[in-house]
């Protein structure tokens, strides 16, 4: 301590006694042309030094016997300029190696890596685009220690992935808010990755205070490209194609066709039939009309199939049987190719006072289902003028219009995935399909696998030839045209006011607004052609209108008082939430077929319309005192106030204060090899509240009046707790930034405790109390985990180099109290089948997100207690498992030789469950691997059990003797849903997922003729999802659950292949 | 100085920047903000009486599998007995709707302005007598329910004993006949448009019908509340013209089972149904089940496995839906209580010795109301129905003539399955077997159902008492209070 004293004082002296001195002042940048705010510039030699403010702008006093000025900032190589006659010296600094050290922060702040206090890993353009993903979620997965991403299948396109920061912080399973440039937006792919220069991902609390009651469940922070003179003319053409085939499908039965009658069925005309049908007098069908596949076994023999009945010109199989066989590639080969292409040509350009970058970007999708396919166009641009010596505005200005057009249902009873993995025969032949898709009976009902049994022709034309409950896939597709249009627009405007070297007061209109005209037609062929498939000839639309404004000023602060610096912000923010919208559809028909209108519902429809606002305002400050580069004081300090909370206690402040120490300041010569090392801790707290209009009890009228006058009004059934307040959640956080042996190898570990109170929820409650749920504040969660992302660079040569980040996090929670009297909160419901399905439940003392259903009854030694049939016996409202995973965590590779380059990106997760609704139709309708399976003697499940078939079940009887049995096959399949087991369909969430796979070659230009015109070339081949290395059950990709339980019928995992094109100009 | 300078001007600036916003009390006060523009904070009682009244008809088909009134085409797992679990919808539905109206005609500051929707009195008569129609209905699923702690926002009821329910519907049926006053009729009555008269008779006649369902449980109860239902002020529905019908619409409101055939068409009269219907001549057939082109009526076998069904219907392609096409049009009254079952319940409780009217006329008037109703009353065919071995009292015989009404008391419920399935529960009449491929464990007929799966999360302790007190659990084979 002496010794510093001892600095302090030489450095005060310094200042004091020297006379003959000149003043160099000038600009520190870094490699874009931004300015580095607190390089550090020191006259070599002397202990003399000052840091550059906030515009990157310095100042400093030579003593006449110097002549070397010496800048440096973390994360950046030092460099050393020797002083000529000028006075002025700017400096640009290149980019070390480790390209995280300066780290965008909450309010868009870049800091340098040693003065912040908690853990915020920032992933960089290179490792965000290994692959052109086109969704940011996707980008992340794997690259942040601790942010679990639940992706999609492909298939749905421009559905995101939702991402969960350090588990679930929260009774209900909310996302973290992003943040572009500053503007908050809800969507999170509303932007082209092509122009994301990093992303910044605060976890906690600590790093997130700032951002108030939007940021509790994390924020994700993407700062966009910013313009700058560079060498050529700037621009750069992106473009890359995928192509999309499935990848995860459930494992059928290949050996029993479809139907519910396992023999094949004896046709004999009659008179009432056409004539034609006599040729096929005696031949055999199997049961057209359940639609399930426990049919008759196929060995090859002759059968009439279901499009053999249906006289048409485009049937060349009229009156024409065929041999029963599997079709073990059907469900893959209804699906199409899908084809993604993404274009982007950007152009940036930069001076002394202002830069500009223009972003244009398209992305078009021919979708994998049938009459799917999106076009989505990008503006983005960016821009920085500065009007003299105070004065600098910009704006950042994204417009984007998205069109989708296709029908993504994963739900239960969907027409693809909702068919094929749950009603579905066996022996349908996709190419047919695809083939007769169109073809009507002569009285023109579309032909559908699933038609009624032949007897059915006595009854009508339309009851044999329509469909049951399913149409050919493909018409169904083809006449079901939903169209999606959105328009958003996002943004600011910003204008800077630099009052001085120390101080600049910037303000923001922020907006973001979003118009969404949505369109659904179901075309009267559909109606005419089904018989219980439930569909009306149908139009439906809906316009909705979104608008988020924020009005922001921040002043901003910065100054250096000897040892002590000091920087500081304070702000004020005025958010208003709009939001519109008009729906109106048609009911039970239309009067004039396929005139697509609400006015023509054959049932008069009242469109519906609803409006919110919502305004919240805050004043936050937040500010750091650095001592040297040694320690670190951080704090920050927010105000809102919500018109969605009671009047009298709509206010909530939350503080939040750490620290951080640099210690290798002071090891660097005990502990060479240590380049970097740091600790530090913090404490924060943070706020949120709720939508608009909870808090009193609105009564909706219904639209439709029973007669004139006669109106129906309902009483709303969420009760309201009368002292709703804001809630808080605390956090604490530790961790430890290490980097050695010259920054080769980076260690980021933190180890987190937060605790969240009085969190506002509308929980369910029994109905006998007159509601269904109630608003209250809710108890208390805790989570807690460990972090550690570990950063390598193994090889690093003029030729090769290779960087790995490893990420680990091990976080678990606990749902400590809910309110008086109530221990468990139903979250989720399977919302297709309750009874036999799972409920999502948070129960105190346990893990968040416990699924519940019925389980198999067992005996004290966990055997299953058997029936005299063979056939468990359910124990209902059973603890199954919670759906969070225990370990999460991705492996990143980078590798460069001359100029190729490879990258690869594995995703892991360990530990909790999800429950499968396809699972359990699957196996209830035979569609299923395990429902055609052989036993351990070698016989079908579905053989009788007297002739050695049977699925081979041991446990216990009644008697609690141990036994063997073997259950009949249809009896045992079935057992899960009639009698309530939901155990059976349960799987283990945990996978190891390889990403992305990326390989690049960057031609050489330079040296050729080319070299005038082109700046740069490169071409990669990409790969998204090509491999899952391991899930307890491939039948589905547990990356890409549809829902926090698992899934309702979701779609297949998809991988695609393609290659991408770089060039800049 | 110079930073002392800089420093007071950063915190000016920063007050002048706060300065551009307004004013700071409408910084943190944000007036009428969170008033919700799309919908009202205030109840129009009246309405809230339409929307309970719309929610009185339901096709109750399941229950309909139970009492073997009808069978499935297809997907047979229901009339197998697969699990089923209840629901506790009608609570937070209907049911608080009525609590609610009556809440604004009771509570001192909302009963004035509740006054120009009808007097108070009259508002709250009418909530009570539904609220106790709906209660019926829901303890007659499950058994003992949440009652007495029900409805009053209390997150954690206790459940009452079925007993104690039914108890409190009498007294509540009871005092609402009462307190009808000579004020305003409820507004929003598309049940009875504001006859009181009609209301009473309606109140009286459930009180009548829910006493004879306490014969074997409570028989002094049942008898007393029997009695004073029919003394009640109005009287009971004597009439087809005082039955209580639903009036749909049509075309948003439609009569269930127009919806139910809307976009299916897997359910069918029973087989059994048939032919009990034909072995007594019973002309109500034809109203009862859709005939094929050639006038034949076809049930589908009831329980039959998936596999028999679909050799079944392909044998027989035209077999028959549930009720004739104009009984379920979308415009159809829907039969929420009838002269006919009025009238039998009066023959049963004479039977019974619980009165002493005349049963047998009781009996015949029964039969010759619901032929009418069923509008396939002739003279002919009420005679000859009437006299057959099957359907005429036999001297002497009082079991087997109390049988006979039962049995009528089944067929004239149709197709109101939970009617017809409560009857069965309570006298085993008709002797209904269960089908020989049950695919439950106990293989017996579905005797109640299954508490709503969340009540285990929501209100654990009072399920768990519940439950502790239903013969092997909450499962389906448990029986209600008066179910013996």
């Amino acid at each position: 301590m002496k010794k510093h004293l001892l600095t302090l004082l030489l450095f005060l002296g310094v200042f004091s006694l020297a006379q003959a001195q000149r003043s160099i002042s000038g600009k520190v940048t870094d490699a874009k042309g931004e300015a580095l705010i607190g390089a550090s510039v020191l006259v070599k030699g002397s202990t003399g030094g000052t840091v550059s403010d906030i515009d990157g702008k310095y100042s400093i006093s030579v003593p006449a016997g110097s002549s070397v000025l010496v800048f440096s900032y973390t994360g950046f190589n030092t460099v050393e300029v020797n002083l000529g006659t000028s006075n002025t010296v700017d400096v640009t600094l290149e980019e070390g190696i480790l390209l995280e050290e300066a780290v965008v922060t909450a309010l868009g702040i870049k800091r340098s890596e040693k003065s912040l206090t908690y853990a915020a890993q920032q992933v960089g353009s290179e490792q965000l685009t290994i692959i052109r993903q086109t969704n940011i979620n996707n980008a992340l997965a794997g690259k942040i220690a601790g942010v679990q991403v639940r992706s999609q299948s492909s298939m749905k396109l421009n559905s995101g992935a939702s991402i969960r920061i350090r588990g679930a912080g929260s009774l209900s399973d909310k996302g973290p808010l992003y943040v572009i440039d500053g503007t908050p937006v809800t969507n999170s792919f509303d932007f082209n990755m092509d122009d994301v220069e990093s992303v910044t991902v605060l976890k906690g609390p600590n790093a997130t205070a700032i951002y108030g009651q939007r940021g509790d469940a994390g924020v994700i922070v993407v700062t966009t490209k910013k313009g700058n003179k560079g060498k050529g003319i700037g621009i750069e053409v992106n473009q890359s194609t995928f192509f999309d085939k499935v990848y995860i499908l459930p494992a059928y039965q290949n050996t029993h066709a479809g139907g519910g009658e396992s023999e094949l069925i004896k046709f004999t005309w009659n008179s009432g039939m056409p004539a034609d049908w006599k040729v096929l007098d005696g031949k055999f069908y199997h049961d057209y009309e359940d639609d399930a596949s426990w049919g008759p076994k196929m060995t090859g023999q002759e059968y009439i199939p279901w499009y053999s009945w249906y006289k048409s010109d485009k049937n060349p199989y009229y009156m024409q049987t065929a041999k029963l066989e599997g079709q073990p590639n059907n469900i893959r080969d209804f699906y199409n190719t899908g084809i993604t292409t993404l274009n982007n040509v950007n152009f940036k350009t930069g001076g002394d006072n202002y830069n500009l970058r223009v972003s244009l970007s398209n992305q078009g999708a021919k979708g994998m289902l049938p009459n799917s396919g999106s076009d989505k166009y990008t503006v983005a641009t960016n821009t920085n003028v500065d009007l003299g010596k105070y004065i600098t505005i910009g704006a950042n200005i994204n417009y984007v219009t998205n069109k989708i057009t296709g029908e993504f249902s994963d739900g239960y009873a969907n027409n693809s995935t909702g068919s094929f993995n749950a009603w579905f025969h066996r022996d349908l032949d996709f190419k047919i399909m695809k083939e007769l898709q169109g073809m009507t009976s002569p009285e023109g009902y579309l032909a559908s696998w699933n038609h009624y049994n032949v007897p059915k022709y006595n009854t009508s034309p339309r009851s044999f030839y329509a469909a049951n409950y399913w149409y050919n896939p493909y018409d169904y597709f083809n006449n079901r045209n939903i169209v999606t249009n959105t328009r958003r627009f996002f943004g600011d405007v910003n204008l800077t006011a630099k009052l001085s070297d120390k101080f600049k007061i910037t303000g923001f209109i922020r907006r973001n607004e979003y118009q969404t005209d949505f369109e659904d037609k179901l075309n009267n062929i559909l109606q005419l052609s089904g018989l219980q498939t439930g569909y009306f000839n149908a139009y439906a639309t809906q316009l909705t209108y979104f608008r988020e404004d924020n009005y922001e000023a921040i002043a901003s602060y910065a100054d250096k008082f000897g040892d002590i610096s000091v920087e500081a912000n304070g702000g004020v923010n005025m958010r208003t939430d709009k939001s519109k919208s008009i729906a109106g559809s048609t009911s039970q028909g239309l009067n004039v077929p396929d005139l697509f209108t609400v006015g023509n519902s054959k049932v008069a429809q009242v469109p519906s319309e609803s409006r919110s606002l919502k305004q919240v305002n805050s004043v936050y400050a937040r500010g750091s005192f650095g001592y040297k580069s040694l320690l670190f004081i951080d704090w920050s300090a927010r105000n809102d106030w919500s018109s969605a909370l009671p009047a009298d206690a709509n206010s909530y402040f939350y503080p939040s204060l750490g620290t951080s120490f640099v210690f290798s300041e002071l090891t660097s010569d005990a502990l060479p090899f240590l380049s970097f090392g740091k600790v530090r801790a913090s404490i924060a707290q943070v706020g949120s509240d709720l939508g608009a209009y909870q808090l009193d009890l609105f009564y909706g009228l219904n639209a439709n009046q029973w007669t004139a006058g006669n109106f129906l009004m309902a009483t709303p059934d969420g009760l309201i707790d009368a002292g709703i307040k804001p809630s808080l959640s605390s956090a604490l956080e530790f961790g430890t930034d290490l980097k050695f042996f010259n920054n080769r190898v980076g260690l980021s570990a933190t180890y987190f405790k937060e605790k969240k109170i009085n969190e506002i929820l509308s929980i369910p409650i029994t109905a006998a109390s007159g509601f269904s749920s109630k608003l209250i504040n809710a108890g208390r969660i805790d989570r807690w985990g460990v972090e550690i992302a570990l950063d390598l660079n193994p090889i690093k040569t003029r030729d090769l180099n290779w960087d790995v980040t490893l990420n680990f996090a091990n976080i678990d929670n606990e749902v400590k109290e809910l309110t008086a009297g109530i221990t468990e909160q139903l979250v989720g419901v399977n919302s297709a089948f309750t009874g036999f399905g799972v409920r999502q439940v948070n129960v105190v003392g346990e893990k968040w997100g416990q699924l519940r259903g019925g389980a198999i009854k067992r005996d004290a030694q966990g055997r299953a207690i058997l029936d005299k049939d063979g056939l468990y016996t359910a124990v209902p409202n059973q603890y199954l498992g919670s759906v969070l995973p225990d370990v999460t965590g991705g492996f990143v590779s980078q590798l460069t030789y001359k100029n190729f380059s490879f990258s690869f990106n594995i995703d892991y997760s360990f530990g909790g469950k999800y429950y499968s609704l396809s699972d359990a139709w699957g196996k209830f309708s035979g569609l299923f691997a395990a429902t055609g399976a052989l036993n351990d003697k070698g016989n079908n499940v579905r053989d009788d059990v007297s002739a050695g078939g049977g699925v081979k079940v041991e446990g216990v009887n009644a008697a609690g003797e141990p036994v063997t049995m073997y259950a009949d096959g249809f009896n045992y399949f079935h057992q899960f849903v009639n009698r309530g087991i939901a155990e059976d369909h349960l799987f283990d969430l945990s996978f190891v997922k390889l990403r992305e796979v990326s390989f690049g070659y960057s031609i050489p230009v330079a040296n050729t003729s080319l070299g005038k015109f082109i700046q740069g070339a490169t071409v990669s081949l990409v790969a998204r999802n090509p491999w899952l290395i391991y899930a307890q059950n491939r039948d589905f990709d547990p990356s890409e659950l549809a829902g926090t339980f698992g899934e309702n019928g979701q779609f297949p995992g998809t991988r695609s292949i393609g290659f991408n094109l770089k060039l800049q100009f | 100085m110079k930073r002392n300078n800089n420093s007071t001007f950063f915190l000016l600036m920063l007050l002048a920047s706060i300065g551009f916003f307004p004013a700071c009390d409408s910084f943190t006060d944000f007036g009428n903000t969170n008033v919700d523009p799309n919908r009202t904070n205030k109840p129009v009682t009246a309405a809230l009486i339409t929307n309970a009244i719309a929610g009185m008809g339901a096709a109750f088909i399941t229950e309909g599998l139970y009492c073997q009134y009808f069978a499935q085409s297809q997907y047979t797992d229901g009339s197998l007995y697969s699990r089923v679990e209840g629901g506790f919808g009608s609570y937070s539905g209907v049911l608080y709707d009525l609590q609610n109206v009556i809440i604004n005609n009771t509570d001192a500051n909302l009963k004035t302005a509740a006054l120009v929707q009808g007097s108070n009195a009259n508002q709250i008569a009418v909530s009570r007598i539904l609220k106790a129609y709906y209660f019926a209905r829901l303890t007659d699923y499950f058994g003992d329910i949440p009652y007495s702690q029900a409805l009053t926002g209390e997150v954690k009821p206790v459940y009452d004993s079925q007993q104690t329910i039914y108890n409190g519907i009498f007294k509540e049926l009871d005092e609402a006949v009462k307190q009808f006053d000579g004020g305003v009729a409820a507004r929003g009555d598309i049940l009875f448009s504001g006859n009181i008269t009609r209301w009473k008779k309606f109140a009286n006649s459930l009180r009548l019908i829910l006493a004879i369902r306490l014969s074997k449980a409570d028989a002094a109860t049942g008898a007393t509340q029997a009695k004073a239902a029919l003394a009640a002020d109005g009287g009971i529905i004597t009439a087809n013209a005082d039955n209580t019908m639903l009036n749909y619409p049509g075309g948003n409101f439609n009569n269930p089972w127009y919806a139910a055939y809307l976009t299916r068409q897997d359910q069918a009269i029973s087989e059994i149904m048939v032919k009990m219907l034909n072995e007594r001549s019973d002309p109500r057939i034809n109203s009862y089940a859709t005939a094929d082109k050639t006038g034949k009526i076809t049930g589908i076998p009831y329980g039959l496995p998936r596999e028999q069904a679909i050799q079944f219907t392909n044998a027989n392609p035209t077999w028959s839906f549930v009720l004739a096409p104009t009984f379920r049009a979308a415009a159809t009254p829907l039969a929420i209580l009838t002269a006919a079952d009025v009238t039998l319940a009066r023959a049963e409780a004479a039977s019974m010795g619980w009165t002493t009217e005349n049963s047998e006329q009781l009996y015949k008037d029964g039969i010759k109301l619901s032929m009418e109703y069923w509008k396939v009353f002739t003279q002919a065919s009420y005679d000859t129905y009437t006299s057959g071995a099957l359907v005429a009292f036999a001297a002497g015989d009082n079991a087997g003539n109390l049988e006979k009404i039962r049995m009528q008391r089944w067929f004239t419920f149709y197709p109101d399955g939970l009617q017809g399935w409560s009857e069965w529960r309570r006298t085993n009449v008709p002797a209904l077997k269960p089908t020989p491929f049950a695919i439950n464990s106990s293989k017996q007929i579905i005797r109640r159902y299954i508490y709503p799966a969340t009540e285990a999360t929501l209100n654990g302790a009072n399920y768990g008492a519940a439950v502790s007190k239903i013969s092997g659990g909450d499962t389906n084979d448990g029986k209600v209070w008066w179910d013996k």
